[in-house]
């Protein structure tokens, strides 16, 4: 599915530069589920924002499905984002001035749908996440658990080949946290590649794998021996 | 305390650099065009007003209107009128006339002719408040006095000591010099150069019948007694001309009374001594620059309190560090007004360096010296604490209400109502600046059109020379036109009693030929190569003709006269008859009191532009009646400079004892619009500041809104919005504004601009055109405005947006 090769990232003040990440290699194959664990500041989101097109890199080599994607330009990665890659974040980022509908409506929109098409997508989207009843809702209405899965069902309406999701359960109480990782496990056997920021050592025993970042570098990986159903 | 307002203030001014340049540019330049047009309007006003008792000195002034004719304004009244509203009412306390002479004066070969000399009462030194500088006040007593101003002593004299010095008057008349007086004030309607005493009139005219002149030549001030009304006094006017004018005629004239000080900008009648100013202008430049400080001050406001959110924090630290209400709305107006006091001190330096310039384009001497004058300096601190104060305190109110712990836990921040009034107040710029944009197309449309309309007459080429009523001009008249008509260049040569661009004011009375009833007709006299030398077309019939003498009139020879007569097509319908039917048809003239001419109408002209397209054309009769042709105009081909040369030789040769008055007939066609083209000028340039000023506010907000929805750009971005989509989302929120402005300006653009076409007789329709292109030149500012910023926003790695939290 993805392919990075030496890749480095440097944040640079007036004073310093930091490699947020240096000379990292990983390769994610299709359909499956990677968790990526470190501490604050590790350099994990920075991995994950890299992975999801959402950040450039100043060295190495990227290949997304197939594609060197190290030095398009910002509207070609938009298209790529738009085709194949979903994001759930820690602070789910759904659109306050918009409805739970709209908020999930909204890549379909970009992605040039019909109205009818959308409305059939978006209903189906919100039964399967569980939050059809609350569709006419404005983010604020909705517990965190419920946000959530708003902005799962929005990551996932467009299909996409790839979800990423940045500490998806951070911001959630152990209940929703759980019910999320089930729904998340839930489509990567559906097929789709998902690799997920977490700090829990219990929810990356979702994954297939983990991988441990530490200062910018990858200091382990191992497969998973169990996973949870 | 205060020092700390100051620390703060001073680091946010620097730490908000955008903001802090968008607030002080915007404002700087509504205070500089706003001081501008203070001076500007300062200088219109207070005409007049160092003359000594001016709340009581009027001047009375004709209108005559002739039976089916539109009323004529005169300037002046009738020679006797003075003294007969003196012995008539009992308010008039004193009576004071001048006369314009427009002869040459002065000594050996330096003679000059200057509108500014005048036959004057004796009184009318102290009447005026003139101030005498050498001689006495009663200089005006004796016949063959002058009195000279300083600069007319200095131009004839190089020395101000001339008491007893000569003068020649239309190289007949011997004037001694009997007192030189201080040149008048700036602001004064009065034109006043020299005053010859009105003693000197009898052997000025040549007889003592003048003084039964019936024509409106002398300018008539009345002095009323203490607590008198002027307005009183007009009311009372119908019965003094019943009792002194002849039955008939008092139907026909009546006076108007205006008082000294408002003659300059209100009076704009045939005949004033000066250009005068306009009020209308007066008040559009104050609406104008008021409007570009009120969109100034909004920016301010808008700005300001778009930035609360990112002031917010500092708002709810001070709280819960004891700050109290007060003392932050202390420290956010202090803000404003050191902000204010920057602009202020920008537009000052602004102003020092483009008024000359503003001056030297509207043509006069504006000064303004505020570091001289205590009193302005003064205004000018209570007009930046002013704005400062009044554009800080909503901001001010509004950023101190802020609740602690709901402004730490990042809650905040756009109440409803800031965003409402936000909203309104980008409403209100963009309205002032469509109206002020469809104001400027609709103004410059119509001052090109009425350059571009067909004038009915040949403009080009011609040189026009006056002043030929004189006495020694009158006698070479027709030997300079004979040998102006050798030079090989000059194809033409016609005299008139007036030319085109100038007013028809000579009339005879007639009586009309299918109502019998008296009226009067609008003459001017011409000679027999007018219609050719201006190609003027006939409709019907012929022009003047060698080939017929008895077309000539030729007064007053005989009791009996009988003549031809060419008439517009005005005229022709006004006696009704096509300019078919006109032809042949006789009328009956009267051309002194009981004389009676027989006319016959020979040609009917199409109607063409006699004067500016201000006016509607009006009959004119066309008379053939050589020595009145006071003007002779000139129609040449080929090098200007050559026949000009030529020209001034000739004259010069012939009438050596006049100044040449020699001008160009398209010039004198621009100056007829010339006045509208500045005015307009300047509005332009206002409506572009303004304009201006809006889009900066706009741009400000914008960034505003950008920035406050940086988190959203960059979600809608994740989940696939293109840069696109972005500036698109963006736009739609100011695109809603602009359309309401538009909504709202349009009609009253609309009633203003159709109060102001109305001004002129001729007038383009007002279309939806300049409305369309306002309304897209606004959409098209406010796109570019907005969707640069939220390109710039969109085009960024998405990562970026999303950090902001």
């Amino acid at each position: 599915m993805l392919k990075l090769k030496k890749i480095s990232k440097v944040f640079s003040t007036e004073l310093v530069e930091t490699y947020a990440l240096d000379s990292v290699s990983l390769t994610v194959e299709r359909g499956e589920f990677v968790a990526i664990m470190g501490q604050s500041g590790s350099g994990k989101s920075t991995l994950l924002n890299i992975i999801g097109l959402l950040d450039e890199i100043d060295d190495g080599q990227y290949t997304f499905d197939g594609t060197d994607v190290s030095h398009l330009k910002e509207s070609k990665l938009a298209d790529l984002r738009k085709d194949n890659i979903g994001f759930i974040f820690q602070s789910f980022n759904l659109i306050n001035e918009l409805t739970v509908f709209e908020n999930v409506e909204l890549p379909l929109i970009y992605q040039g749908l019909s109205k009818g098409q959308r409305e059939q997508s978006v209903q189906q989207i919100l039964e399967k996440v569980n939050i059809a009843h609350r569709k006419d809702h404005y983010p604020q209405q909705l517990s965190g658990g419920q946000q959530q899965r708003v902005a799962i069902g929005r990551a996932i309406v467009a299909q996409p080949k790839m979800l990423l999701a940045d500490e998806p359960t951070g911001n959630l109480d152990s209940k929703n946290g759980e019910e999320v990782m089930r729904l998340l496990a839930k489509l990567n056997e559906e097929g789709v590649t998902i690799v997920m920021v977490t700090h829990s050592d219990h929810h990356a025993n979702y994954a297939h794998r983990t991988i441990n970042v530490l200062d910018g570098h990858i200091v382990s990986q191992h497969m998973q021996d169990v996973r949870y159903a | 305390m205060l020092k700390n307002f100051f620390i703060i203030a001073y680091r946010s001014l620097f730490t908000q650099k955008l903001y802090s340049i968008i607030n002080i540019l915007g404002l700087a330049i509504g205070l500089a065009t706003c001081i501008t047009m203070v001076v500007f309007v300062e200088s219109e006003l207070g005409y007049d007003e160092l003359i000594q008792d001016h709340e009581r000195i009027y001047r009375a002034s004709v209108d005559f209107t002739p039976p089916n004719s539109p009323a004529q304004h005169f300037a002046q009244a009738q020679v006797y009128n003075a003294e007969r509203f003196k012995a008539y009412f009992s308010e008039v306390e004193e009576t004071t006339r001048l006369r314009a002479i427009n002869l040459p004066l002065g000594h050996g070969r330096d003679l000059f002719i200057n509108e500014g000399v005048m036959l004057a009462d004796a009184n009318a030194i102290e009447f005026f408040s003139l101030e005498v500088i050498k001689g006495n006040s009663k200089a005006l007593n004796m016949p063959n006095s002058i009195v000279l101003s300083e600069s007319s002593a200095l131009m004839y004299f190089a020395t101000t000591d001339v008491i007893g010095q000569t003068l020649q008057l239309a190289n007949r008349i011997t004037l001694k010099v009997t007192a030189v007086v201080k040149d008048l004030p700036k602001r004064t309607h009065l034109n006043i150069s020299a005053l010859v005493s009105m003693a000197t009139a009898n052997e000025f005219f040549g007889d003592t019948q003048w003084q039964q002149d019936q024509s409106f030549n002398y300018f008539t001030y009345l002095k009323l007694a203490q607590g008198a009304s002027g307005e009183a006094l007009e009311a009372k006017i119908p019965t003094y001309l019943e009792d002194h004018v002849k039955r008939g005629a008092s139907d026909m004239m009546t006076f108007k009374l205006m008082p000294i000080t408002d003659i300059y900008l209100h009076s704009h009648r045939y005949g004033e001594m000066k250009d005068n100013g306009d009020i209308s202008t007066v008040y559009s430049f104050t609406i104008i620059s008021a409007l570009i400080l009120l969109i100034a001050s909004v920016n301010f406001m808008n700005l300001s309190t778009a930035s609360a959110a990112k002031r917010a924090k500092e708002v709810g630290v001070r709280k819960t560090l004891g700050a109290k209400k007060h003392h932050l709305i202390a420290q956010f107006i202090t803000e404003a007004v050191l902000l204010s006091y920057i602009a202020l001190f920008i537009a000052l330096a602004l102003v020092q360096a483009s008024l000359p310039l503003f001056a030297e384009f509207i043509g006069k001497t504006l000064e303004f010296n505020f570091y001289y004058d205590v009193s302005v300096l003064a205004m000018l601190l209570i007009l930046g604490l002013f704005v400062g104060v009044v554009s800080g305190s909503y901001p001010a109110f509004y950023l101190s209400s802020f609740k602690p712990v709901k402004v730490l836990k990042g809650e905040v921040t756009q109440g409803k109502s800031g965003i409402l009034l936000r909203k309104l107040l980008v409403v209100l710029q963009f309205s002032v600046a469509v109206i002020l944009i469809i104001a400027t197309l609709v103004a410059s449309n119509q001052l090109s059109y009425a350059r571009s309309i067909e004038q009915g007459y040949d403009r080009e080429q011609t040189i026009v020379l006056q002043r030929l009523y004189t006495d020694e001009a009158s006698l070479q008249r027709s030997a300079l036109k004979t040998q102006l008509l050798t030079h090989p260049n000059i194809v033409n040569v016609s005299a008139s009693s007036a030319f085109p661009t100038g007013s028809i004011v000579d009339a005879y009375g007639m009586t009309h030929p299918q109502t019998n009833t008296f009226q009067t007709m609008p003459v001017l006299a011409v000679d027999e190569d007018y219609f050719t030398g201006y190609q003027i077309r006939f409709l019907s019939g012929r022009g003047f003709s060698r080939d017929f003498p008895a077309d000539e009139l030729v007064m007053p020879s005989e009791e009996q006269s009988n003549f031809s007569v060419v008439l517009n097509k005005k005229a022709a319908d006004s006696l009704g008859y096509t300019p078919q039917e006109a032809i042949g048809k006789q009328f009956k003239a009267h051309l002194t009191q009981g004389s009676l001419s027989i006319v016959t109408i020979v040609g009917v002209t199409q109607d063409y532009y006699f004067s500016s397209l201000k006016s509607a054309i009006r009959p004119i009769y066309h008379l053939l009646q050589r020595e009145r042709g006071n003007t002779l105009s000139i129609k040449y081909h080929g090098d200007t400079a050559l026949v000009r040369e030529f020209i001034e030789t000739t004259w010069a040769a012939l009438i050596p004892g006049q100044p040449i008055e020699l001008s160009h007939l398209e010039d004198r066609f621009e100056q007829l619009y010339q006045q509208e083209d500045k005015e307009l000028t300047v509005f332009n340039l206002f409506a572009m500041l303004a304009i201006f000023i809006a889009c900066l506010g706009l741009f400000g907000l914008a960034s505003f809104t950008t920035q406050r929805r940086t988190k959203e750009i960059g979600i809608r971005k994740v989940l696939g919005a293109s840069v696109w989509d972005i500036a698109l989302l963006i736009n739609k929120e100011f695109s809603k504004q602009v359309l309401i402005a538009n909504v709202l300006a349009w009609p009253l653009a609309y009633y203003i601009m159709q109060q102001w076409l109305a001004s002129f007789v001729y007038r383009i329709e007002l279309t939806i055109i300049p409305f369309l292109i306002a309304a897209g030149l606004a959409f098209a500012i406010a796109w570019l405005t907005v969707g640069s910023l939220s390109a710039f926003a969109a085009k960024a790695r998405p990562v970026e947006s999303l950090k902001y939290e």
